[in-house]
This record gives structure tokens, C-alpha cells and sequence, in this order.
């Protein structure tokens, strides 16, 4: 393989289940080194793409190779290379912290006197060496997720593969995961993860794409994306406390702005690149808000743009 | 082989913790079997001509030996395997390694094997403290004990693997695994039954089990030729080891 082949390509990537098609024809390529990542809503597709990368599941249709080698013949290969951070934890919650890297280790065929050194000083990484004699069963949720982030770590993986990583956790541990992830695109290990958060994909992510009904809606940079689907600045316009069809009549009113204009509940969003003008044109056509918040745009305007704001379950 | 040991390693590792109650159990339910069967059903047993001219409790003692190997395997192989496989994350762990569904099964069905193998060998140290061995072939029993675990193993793992209901686990073992233990010629010789039955226990790995251990333990000549019951038992293993690995992979493809 060489350097500059992608590490995962995928082609018309497809999967099924009965008639349901999870995946619809996707079609990727990721780098070493790069922070990839799979934003979505539940049920975008996001799960059944890792786990064909992660050679699981088998795609339908479509190709897909990583690390050069196809995950269909050569499955048990690519895993060997592969940490893993499955949504949910498969931690053995009967066995100690120790006990669950060393144990994991032996999958991988690595010997018992490397595996402990490296659970030992993985354990550290994620900083539970503390509790390392501890049962898996007393650990709180943020404490499992860093222990299965240590454990996806202990084969020395060319690539860390992570399903939702920080879902569930308090912003405290967010913040240690996301530390923790940032360390290893530091040391040049390639990252994929899928997220619904987008202050998450927009913290960890290089580039990425967004899935929506099983197929890939956008790719590219966050700042590539907003600038692609959005415009640089939003304004935020309330009116003290008018909502829904109370908004929608104001923003009839806006019209023809500089700008494009989004009703939402409780609010109107005003996408612009001229936040100054676009605002002087709204109170110039006689609106008053009460309160005006400018922002930068974020991945989030990208994403409720690009897959609308219905709620798929 | 060396995947499979590293698979066996986790059940070996979640054994560690429970081993001390187990060797209490497997040494208490031997000992309760040939103090309440063996000497107390025994002391019944005036006529010992249709066993052998030995008495009851060593009559029964080299069936029990096979059928504890058997009980104890397929108990390892019923709620371990199915909680394994929907409560616990070893197999999902497993899946995200280089391990395949073969080494899962083998390492699996290896530990249960182990499982069988150590109780045989404590029943056989219970049966020298009843005084119930006189050979020095005795130790051979063993063997045979294991053969029948075997012979089983796999079928009960693919069951596991299969059912959706944990009622379905209860199921098999009152009515396949009691009435195999029952009728295999371990309590009685199968003479006592009518025709017809006598065939059905044919089918039954715990009658040609408890044969060659009787033979090995008390020197009773097999029914048939011993080759064929080892023969019998290693082949309804492997066709029950084939299953297992189907279902498994069946189960872990999606």
C-alpha cells in the first residue's frame, strides 16, 4: 500500500437488512493520520457504516477496504489493526479494570508480560490506574467509556474507531474524553468516529460527513461545510416571547432580506454574511426584537439544513 | 489453537472467581448421590446378579462418574452461554478482535469441557474414599466421562446459542437432560426396560458412556464391542461441535 492510498475506501457502500436499507450507496475515503468523522441523527447509518468498517458486518453491496485489505476475506487481518469503542461497552463488568485490558490484550495474541505493561501504563492514559484492582461493576459511566477507550488502545491500533463516544456523559467527562482523543491525533493515530454532537465533530473532526437516511448528505472540513451550506454569521431575533405562527408572520415580513430566513419555534434565524446590514434592514422594515444574539455559524445550522429538523426515529 | 486458547483465557479468568464453590458442589453432590442412592436405595438390593455380583453403590458409582462429566459440561453450556451472548459483552468484545466465531465456539466448549473433565476426576476420588475401586484401570474412567460431555456439549451450546426464551433452557434440561440421566442404564441396567425402550436408550450418550466406564471401573464387559461406543460418542460430539460453530456464526453475521 502505498503512502498516500486512502486507509479506508469505500465504494457504493451498501447495506440491507430485509428491505430496510441501513446504508443506500455511500462512498468514502480516509487518510492517515486524518480525524474522520460520521455526524448524523439516530438512524442515519452512521452504526452499520463503522461496523462494516470494523469488519462485523458485512456490506451487501459496494467495496470496501481498509488498510488496504478487503473486510470481507480479510476480516480477522484489519481487526487485528482496529481499536474499537462500540456504542455500548462490552467491558466484562466481572472482572477487574486490569483484568479487562490484559484479557482483551490475549485476543490480539499479545503476550502477558507486554500485555500488563500496557495495561498498566494505559490505565494511566486514561487516569483510572487508581482504581485498577476495582470491579468494572463500581465504575460510572464516563469512567467505563475511558476504560474501553484505554482497552480499544491496548493492540497499539493504526486506527481507533469510536461510536458515540462521549453520549451520555457529563461535560466533565466529555471534556477528559475529547482531551484524551486530541492526544492521540497528536501521535498521528487515525481517528473515526460517529457523533451526534456537534460541538463534538466540530472540536475532534479534520473533515466529515453527513449522513442522513443512509446517505452521505455532505463532506468536508466543518468550516468547509458551513461555509458551503450556511453563510459565516447567524442572527438570533426574539420577540418578546411571540411564537411559532406569531414568528412566522414576522418573518413573511422579511422578505427579500439579505439574508435567509429560518422560523423556528421561539425564535427567527436570520443566515447572513452581513450580520450588521441584515439587521439594520430589519428594524429599517419596522421590527423591533428583543433580544439579538449574533453568533458564528455552526456545524449544527449545517446539520438541521441539511437533514431538516423532522425527527427520525 | 493458540486464538482458541486465548478465547478459553476469558473463561477461565471469569472462572477464577467462582472456582471455590464449585469444588465444594463437586464434591458435595457425589457424596450426597452414593450416600442417598448408593448405599441408601442400595440396602434394598439384596439380588445382584443382573449388575454384575457387585454391590448397588458400585454398580451405579462409574455411571454417576459419566453422568456428573455430562451435567456439569451442559450446565457450563446452558445460562453461561446464553447470558454470554445477550447480557454479557464477551462475545461483542470477542468480535471487535481478530478472534473468529471458530475460536469463540472452540474456547468456549473447551472450557466446558475442562469443566467436565475436573468433576469427573473429583467423583473419582470420592469413589476410592467409598471404596468402590479396586482396579487400577479405574483412573481410565475418565476418558469415557469426557467422551460423553463431548458427545453433548456442542448440541446443547447450539441450543443456547439458538433459543430467544430462557425457558427454553429449563426445558431442555427436565425433559432431555433428566430423562437421559434416568434411563441410560446408570441406575439400573437397561435390561429392566421393555424392548422398545432399551432401543430409545441406545440413542442416549450417557448409556454407551456409563458402559466403558463400567468396564473400565468394574471390569464389566461392554454390551457391544468398546470401539463402537467410543465411535458413537466421538461422532455425535463432532456432528454437535459442527452445529455449535454453525449457529454461532449464523448468530454473530448481521
Amino acid at each position: 500500500m502505498s503512502v498516500d492510498s486512502p486507509l479506508i475506501h469505500a465504494q457504493n457502500l451498501v447495506k440491507r437488512y430485509g428491505d430496510f436499507v441501513a446504508v443506500n450507496g455511500i462512498d468514502l475515503s480516509v487518510h492517515r493520520g486524518e480525524a474522520f468523522g460520521f455526524l448524523g441523527a439516530n438512524g442515519a447509518g452512521k452504526s452499520t457504516t463503522m461496523r462494516m468498517i470494523g469488519c462485523v458486518s458485512e456490506p451487501s453491496a459496494g467495496d470496501l477496504t481498509v488498510l488496504g485489505m478487503d473486510t470481507v476475506k480479510q476480516g480477522a487481518e484489519i481487526r487485528a489493526r482496529l481499536g474499537v469503542v462500540p456504542q455500548e461497552d462490552t467491558l466484562d463488568t466481572e472482572l477487574t479494570l486490569f483484568e479487562n485490558l490484559v484479557i482483551y490484550a490475549r485476543y490480539f495474541g499479545i503476550k502477558y508480560k507486554v500485555a500488563k505493561a500496557r495495561a498498566r501504563e494505559l490505565l494511566e492514559f486514561v487516569q483510572l490506574a487508581d482504581r485498577a484492582d476495582k470491579l468494572v461493576d463500581e465504575l460510572s459511566g464516563g469512567m467505563k467509556r475511558r476504560l474501553t477507550i484505554a482497552r480499544a488502545l491496548v493492540n497499539e491500533p493504526d486506527v481507533v474507531m469510536l461510536d458515540e463516544p462521549t453520549t451520555g456523559l457529563d461535560p466533565q467527562a466529555r471534556h477528559l474524553v475529547w482531551e484524551r482523543l486530541f492526544q492521540l491525533k497528536q501521535r498521528g493515530i487515525t481517528i473515526i468516529l460517529t457523533t451526534h454532537y456537534m460541538d463534538e465533530a466540530e472540536q475532534l473532526c479534520d473533515r466529515l460527513v453527513i449522513m442522513d437516511a443512509g446517505r452521505i448528505a455532505s463532506e468536508g472540513s466543518p468550516r468547509e461545510l458551513i461555509e458551503r451550506h450556511v453563510t459565516r454569521e447567524v442572527v438570533e431575533l426574539r420577540f418578546n416571547g411571540l411564537h411559532t405562527d406569531d414568528l412566522a408572520e414576522i418573518s413573511a415580513k422579511l422578505d427579500g432580506i439579505d439574508g435567509q430566513v429560518d422560523p423556528l419555534p421561539d425564535r427567527i434565524l436570520l443566515y447572513s454574511d452581513h450580520a450588521e446590514t441584515a439587521l439594520a434592514e430589519v428594524r429599517a422594515r419596522g421590527l423591533e426584537p428583543s433580544s439579538v444574539l449574533e453568533r458564528r455559524a455552526t456545524l449544527e445550522d449545517v446539520f438541521l439544513r441539511l437533514t431538516g429538523r423532522r425527527l427520525i426515529e | 489453537m493458540n486464538q482458541t486458547i486465548n478465547a478459553f483465557e476469558h473463561w477461565m479468568l471469569n472462572y477464577r472467581r467462582v472456582w471455590p464453590g464449585t469444588v465444594f458442589s463437586g464434591f458435595a453432590m457425589p457424596i450426597l448421590f452414593m450416600v442417598g442412592i448408593g448405599l441408601g436405595v442400595g440396602a434394598y438390593v439384596t439380588d445382584t446378579s443382573s449388575i454384575g455380583g457387585v454391590s448397588y453403590v458400585a454398580f451405579i458409582a462409574p455411571g454417576l462418574l459419566a453422568s456428573t462429566a455430562m451435567q456439569v459440561t451442559i450446565g457450563e453450556m446452558t445460562w453461561p452461554v446464553f447470558g454470554a451472548l445477550r447480557w454479557g459483552a464477551q462475545y461483542k468484545a470477542m468480535q471487535a478482535s481478530p478472534l473468529k466465531p471458530i475460536h469463540m465456539v472452540n474456547g468456549h466448549l473447551m472450557y466446558g469441557l475442562l469443566r467436565g473433565l475436573l468433576s469427573a476426576v473429583v467423583f473419582l476420588l470420592v469413589m476410592v474414599a467409598f471404596g468402590v475401586v479396586s482396579s487400577a484401570w479405574a483412573p481410565v474412567a475418565v476418558v469415557p466421562a469426557v467422551l460423553t460431555a463431548f458427545s453433548l456439549v456442542g448440541w446443547m451450546y447450539a441450543y443456547a446459542v439458538t433459543v430467544n426464551f430462557e425457558m427454553s433452557l429449563s426445558i431442555v434440561q427436565r425433559f432431555v437432560i433428566v430423562p437421559i440421566t434416568l434411563f441410560s442404564g446408570v441406575f439400573f441396567p437397561l435390561s429392566q426396560l421393555p424392548q422398545y425402550l432399551q432401543a430409545l436408550a441406545w440413542i442416549s450418550p450417557l448409556w454407551h458412556g456409563a458402559e466403558l466406564s463400567r468396564w473400565a471401573v468394574n471390569g464389566a464387559e461392554t454390551p457391544w464391542f468398546w470401539g463402537f461406543h467410543v465411535l458413537y460418542l466421538v461422532v455425535v460430539g463432532l456432528i454437535g461441535w459442527w452445529m455449535a460453530y454453525r449457529r454461532l456464526t449464523i448468530r454473530l453475521t448481521y
